[in-house]
C-alpha cells in the first residue's frame, strides 16, 4: 500500500471514533501514523484503529443515557459504529436483492387487437365497441 | 473531568506496559510506544489507537494527565498522577501474589495420578 493512500484510508478511518475522541487525539494519531508507518506497517496500523474504534464505540454506547436527557435528541456528528454497521448491512442485503431478483417475464403474449392497444393506451378502455 | 472510582483490575498488557513506562518519566505519544516496545523487548508492540484508547481511559480514571505544550512544535506529554501510581501498584501486588502461589504450587505439589 502507498504511502499517501495508507494516509488518506488511516484518515477516513478515523472517522469510526467518537467526535470528542477524535477531537481530542485525532491529529495526534494522524501525526504519529507516519512515525509508526516504518516500524508497523500500514495493515497492523489500520487493523490497530479499527479495533480501538471498535472498543470505543461499544463503551461510548454502553454508558447509560441521563434521565434528564431524554427530552432531546443528540444529533451525533460523527457516523457512529452501529449505524455504521446497520447502513452496511442493509446496503448488502439491497444489493444481493437485486442481483438475485427475477426478470419479469410475460407468459403470455398480448392478444389485444392495434385499436384496442391504443384505447387501453389513451385510458378510453370502457368506449371499446365492436 | 471528575475521575471514576472504579478500577479496572486486572490491566490488559498493553495498559501495564504503558503504566510502567510513564510510571519512569513523562513521555509523548511516540515515545510511549517506544518505551513500550524497548521495555518488552519488541514483545509488544502497540499502535497508535491501542495508545490513545488506554490513555482517554485513564485519563477518565484520572490516572494520568496531559502537559498541553507550550509552543506549537512541541508535543503533547502524558504524566502519571498519584491515582495512577497507587493503580498501577496494585496491580503489581496482584501480580506478584499471583506468581508467589503460582511458584510455590509449581514446586511444591506433585501430580495427583503419583499419589
Amino acid at each position: 500500500m502507498t504511502r499517501s493512500i495508507s494516509r488518506r484510508l488511516y484518515q477516513q478511518l478515523l472517522l469510526l471514533y467518537t467526535e470528542p475522541f477524535r477531537h481530542e487525539f485525532g491529529d495526534e494519531m494522524l501525526g504519529m501514523f507516519e512515525e509508526c508507518r516504518v516500524a508497523q506497517g500500514s495493515l497492523r496500523l489500520l487493523a490497530d484503529l479499527v479495533l480501538s474504534a471498535a472498543k470505543q464505540q461499544i463503551r461510548y454506547l454502553s454508558v447509560p443515557v441521563p434521565k434528564c436527557a431524554l427530552l432531546y435528541t443528540e444529533i451525533a456528528s460523527s457516523p457512529n459504529l452501529a449505524r455504521m454497521l446497520t447502513i452496511m448491512v442493509f446496503g448488502a442485503a439491497l444489493v444481493a436483492g437485486v442481483f438475485r431478483a427475477p426478470t419479469p417475464k410475460l407468459s403470455q403474449p398480448c392478444t389485444l387487437s392495434r385499436t384496442e392497444r391504443i384505447l387501453v393506451s389513451d385510458n378510453r378502455v370502457g368506449t371499446i365497441s365492436h | 473531568m471528575e475521575p471514576k472510582n472504579k478500577t479496572p483490575s486486572p490491566l490488559s498488557p498493553a495498559a501495564l506496559q504503558i503504566l510502567a513506562t510513564l510510571a519512569i518519566e513523562d513521555l509523548h505519544g511516540y515515545g510511549i510506544i517506544q518505551a513500550v516496545s524497548i521495555q518488552s523487548q519488541g514483545r509488544i508492540r502497540i499502535g497508535p489507537g491501542t495508545l490513545y484508547d488506554n490513555l482517554k481511559r485513564f485519563m477518565e480514571h484520572g490516572w494520568v494527565r496531559d502537559l498541553q505544550p507550550a509552543s506549537d512544535n512541541e508535543k503533547r506529554m502524558y504524566r502519571l498522577t498519584a491515582a495512577g501510581k497507587a493503580a498501577l501498584s496494585h496491580e503489581i501486588r496482584r501480580l506478584d501474589d499471583l506468581i508467589r502461589q503460582t511458584k510455590r504450587y509449581l514446586h511444591g505439589m506433585k501430580p495427583r495420578s503419583v499419589e
